[in-house]
């Protein structure tokens, strides 16, 4: 194997890492009020939000993959330092955030860095502007979207429901909420894996080992959601134990509601190859139906966190990257 | 018995309610996006802030 190649195979594996990563941070917000609830034990409950994060790799497409392989940037200036640099700046700015508690999303650095790396590379021109234009402003209109969907439904189920025992509730809740947690999953698996499908097939793409169309091969689609998976069942069990504790108000008709919008809504942005936060979607979900209660009470991270994303994620992430490809290209 | 088919009919009239909010809900989102960014964003971010608006005066004091 010639060095090129064994350069190729590390930044793929370090994608991969990036992604295991992904589901285990995020694997709390699939299931967590699953295990809240007591519908599942964590331990079954991760493995239900694996199982439907890997099977997302059937059917759901690799347009989310499209757009970050070639509708970011130009894939004209890509070569291995350059996807290496967006991956270290992600992953650095992950690191920052993560140590000092800010809730940000590792898409948007993921976006960041790419975006940092190819104004490094080859200046501003490098950059789409469209596909960056359509990016940033799923930022605000994800979250929101969840936000809206979730207090329809929301309070929807409170009218249905006025007349219905409490237990009665409580035991429909409890099995529709498996529902509510694997399509979350699914959808969560689906544009976040997608993500990772996309850095890597256009790194195969510009390295030459796709031919001359750009393309996302089959076994990328797999082993990008097996990561995932994997990520969410190595990591996943301990962080739901936590966030099951902590989120012990939210009741099974409200966990419902923030998942199946949410859920609608990620799904809905796969289908229109648009990558988002899946965290900042069900935040926006959650906040939806804690509206409907006592809207003073809500918690508004999640509006912090978009703030964030538009402040300092992207930026930083990408201010990080182009650091790292100037180091880069000296060597 | 009953109890438990009331759970099951009940969970499939729930399943139908989510199905006729949130399908209606994104097929309005897709007309929009349809018709550009310059529409979409400022038609959700408008109409999430309104509904936030109704909310917050709906629930004071609850």
């Amino acid at each position: 194997m010639d060095g090129a190649l064994i350069f190729v195979v590390f930044i793929v594996a370090v994608a991969l890492l990036f992604d295991f990563v992904n589901g285990f941070h995020d694997a709390a917000n699939s299931v967590a009020t699953v295990v809240a609830t007591r519908v599942l034990s964590p331990g079954l409950a991760v493995i239900w939000a694996a199982f439907f994060n890997f099977v997302a790799a059937f059917g759901l497409g690799v347009h989310v993959a499209n757009t970050i392989g070639k509708g970011i940037i130009d894939t004209g200036v890509v070569d291995e330092k350059l996807i290496l640099s967006a991956l270290i700046g992600a992953i650095v700015w992950d690191i920052i955030t993560w140590r000092y508690g800010l809730p940000t999303s590792s898409s948007h650095a993921l976006i960041g860095g790419l975006i940092g790396a190819a104004i490094a590379s080859a200046g501003m021109d490098a950059v789409i502007g469209s596909g960056v234009r359509k990016v940033g402003a799923f930022i605000v209109i994800s979250p929101m979207v969840g936000f809206i969907a979730a207090t329809f439904l929301a309070l929807a189920i409170l009218n249905l429901y006025q007349r219905v025992a409490p237990s009665t509730a409580q035991g429909v809740f409890r099995r529709l909420q498996l529902l509510s947690a694997a399509a979350y999953s699914l959808g969560h698996g689906t544009n976040d894996a997608q993500k990772t499908m996309g850095i890597i097939a256009v790194l195969l793409f510009t390295t030459g080992h796709l031919g001359g169309e750009f393309y996302v091969p089959f076994w990328v689609v797999l082993s990008a959601h097996a990561a995932i998976a994997l990520g969410t069942v190595f990591g996943g069990w301990r962080i739901v134990r936590t966030m099951g504790m902590r989120i012990t108000k939210l009741e099974p008709a409200d966990g419902f509601a923030a998942e199946a919008a949410a859920a609608a809504a990620i799904l809905f942005a796969t289908q229109v190859g648009i990558p988002v936060s899946t965290t900042q979607t069900i935040s926006g979900g959650i906040v939806g139906v804690g509206s409907t209660k006592r809207f003073s009470a809500v918690r508004w991270g999640v509006a912090y966190s978009i703030v964030l994303a538009w402040v300092l994620t992207i930026p930083v992430s990408g201010l990080i990257a182009w650091i790292t490809f100037h180091i880069a290209k000296e060597f | 018995m009953g109890g438990i088919l009331r759970q099951v009919g009940l969970s499939v009239l729930t399943t139908v309610l989510a199905a006729a909010i949130l399908i209606p809900t994104f097929v309005v989102i897709k007309l929009l996006m349809d018709l550009g960014l310059d529409v979409l964003l400022p038609a959700v971010v408008v109409f999430g802030l309104l509904l936030a608006y109704v909310l917050r005066r709906q629930t004071v004091g609850s």
